[in-house]
């Protein structure tokens, strides 16, 4: 019977086996360190390259309801455009965005964008009530292109924030509305994982 | 014995059938030790140290050119850096991680705040977090300032996001203050929160 090292277990021939069996060990050493490294270089990938996504959606004609059409790039985080119309996300930290930036035709525009999905321990914020929830997250930021005179800028409203997903899943939206007879010049939403639970 | 260029692994010199048990033993342990080491690193860079402090109840009534904060008890939704609240309830303490050096955090927030009558539009309400920490190298005091303002509109509430990149040395502390620039009064809403994650060695 070869012996074992302390920390990994890895196998090494003892004065007292027999010198045949020798060969067998030395294979079996070589084999445990192999599947040792192979878990490395998965780790490293995983480490080099930590999921994110971000999808959008541009010149959308009115603001209300917006559905997403663009995933510009998407690197182990699902998402789903046709259902949740949003991100799925892992069990992890996050952190995530978004933002949507608004063609002005008019003033008094008054637009809240806001966070849904679910994610642990976070908070609701719709308009100007707050309710928490344990399995919601609604982060908001409003934009009030109010009192100022023509030609009315451009103007963008975004929010982020760091959250936890604990299953898998977990789907979030950056969903803007609001009552205006404005457009969306372009709408983004992205999740980076900050790290594993 | 003759060792491997790179990690030092030990191998046989000449071949000596008596000395291989001896030569194995010594390959596995030297590979052995390698280990660990790899093993801790790799798993503490998949779960980057975050946190994030929220508050579950209405500040008091912060008057006109004032400051306010987050009203206590504040709840912790998560946190895996050490970290600590102070026993007043919304100081945040950002311990050094045993064996770390300097770090780049990442610190933020959203605050949501709530004018008790009609406010004069575009003057501003903002949030500052300002970290207080001690360079390690020169013992000097850093106190470094994380800024947002969103001037009143007409909506009701205002959302007032702040973030931004700080180099922590050592036992870094922070709490964020609401401030008031506008002409009524504001409470901070439950729901308003802050964050930091960090980022990696500085």
């Amino acid at each position: 019977m070869p012996g074992s090292t302390a920390n990994q277990g890895f196998s090494f021939a003892l004065a007292g086996d027999a010198p045949c069996s020798w060969a067998v060990t030395e294979q079996l050493l070589a084999s445990q360190v192999e599947t040792k490294s192979v878990g490395f270089d998965t780790d490293s990938a995983r480490v080099a390259a930590n999921n994110m996504v971000k999808i959008s959606k541009s010149n959308a004609s009115a603001i209300g309801f917006l559905s997403y059409d663009t995933v510009e790039f998407n690197r182990g985080t699902p998402t789903d455009l046709s259902v949740y119309n949003g991100v799925l996300l892992n069990p992890g930290y996050y952190l995530i965005g978004g933002e949507a930036q608004v063609i002005t035709t008019s003033a008094g525009n008054n637009t809240s964008k806001y966070f849904s999905g679910g994610i642990q321990g976070a908070v609701g914020f719709v308009a100007s009530d707050i309710a928490a929830s344990g399995y919601s997250l609604t982060v908001e930021g409003t934009f009030s292109n109010t009192n100022g005179p023509a030609p009315w800028p451009n103007t963008a409203v975004g929010a982020s924030a760091v959250v936890q997903a604990t299953t898998p899943n977990t789907h979030i939206r950056f969903a803007p509305g609001g009552s205006t007879i404005d457009s969306y010049l372009y709408v983004q939403m992205w999740a980076f994982q900050i790290g594993d639970l | 014995m003759r060792y491997t260029t790179t990690e030092n692994y030990p191998a046989p010199d000449t071949f000596d059938f008596a000395d291989a048990p001896s030569d194995l033993f010594a390959l596995a342990s030297g590979v052995d030790a390698k280990f660990p080491g790899w093993d801790a690193i790799f798993a503490a860079s998949t779960k980057q140290k975050t946190f994030r402090v929220r508050s579950t109840v209405d500040s008091a009534a912060i008057t006109p050119l004032n400051v306010g904060f987050l009203k206590t008890p504040v709840t912790i939704d998560f946190d895996n850096t050490g970290g600590m609240l102070s026993t007043s309830g919304t100081l945040w303490s950002q311990q050094r991680v045993a064996g770390d050096g300097p770090s780049w955090w990442y610190f933020g927030g959203l605050f949501l705040v709530l004018e008790a009558s009609a406010p004069t539009i575009g003057k501003p309400v903002g949030v500052n977090l300002a970290i207080n920490d001690t360079n390690t190298d020169t013992n000097a005091s850093i106190t470094t300032n994380i800024y947002g303002d969103s001037p009143a509109s007409n909506t009701s509430g205002e959302f007032v996001a702040f973030q931004g990149i700080v180099k922590c040395y050592g036992t870094a502390s922070g709490i964020p203050t609401f401030n008031n620039g506008n002409t009524v009064n504001y409470v901070v809403k439950a729901g308003s929160m802050f964050w930091g994650t960090r980022l990696g060695g500085a």
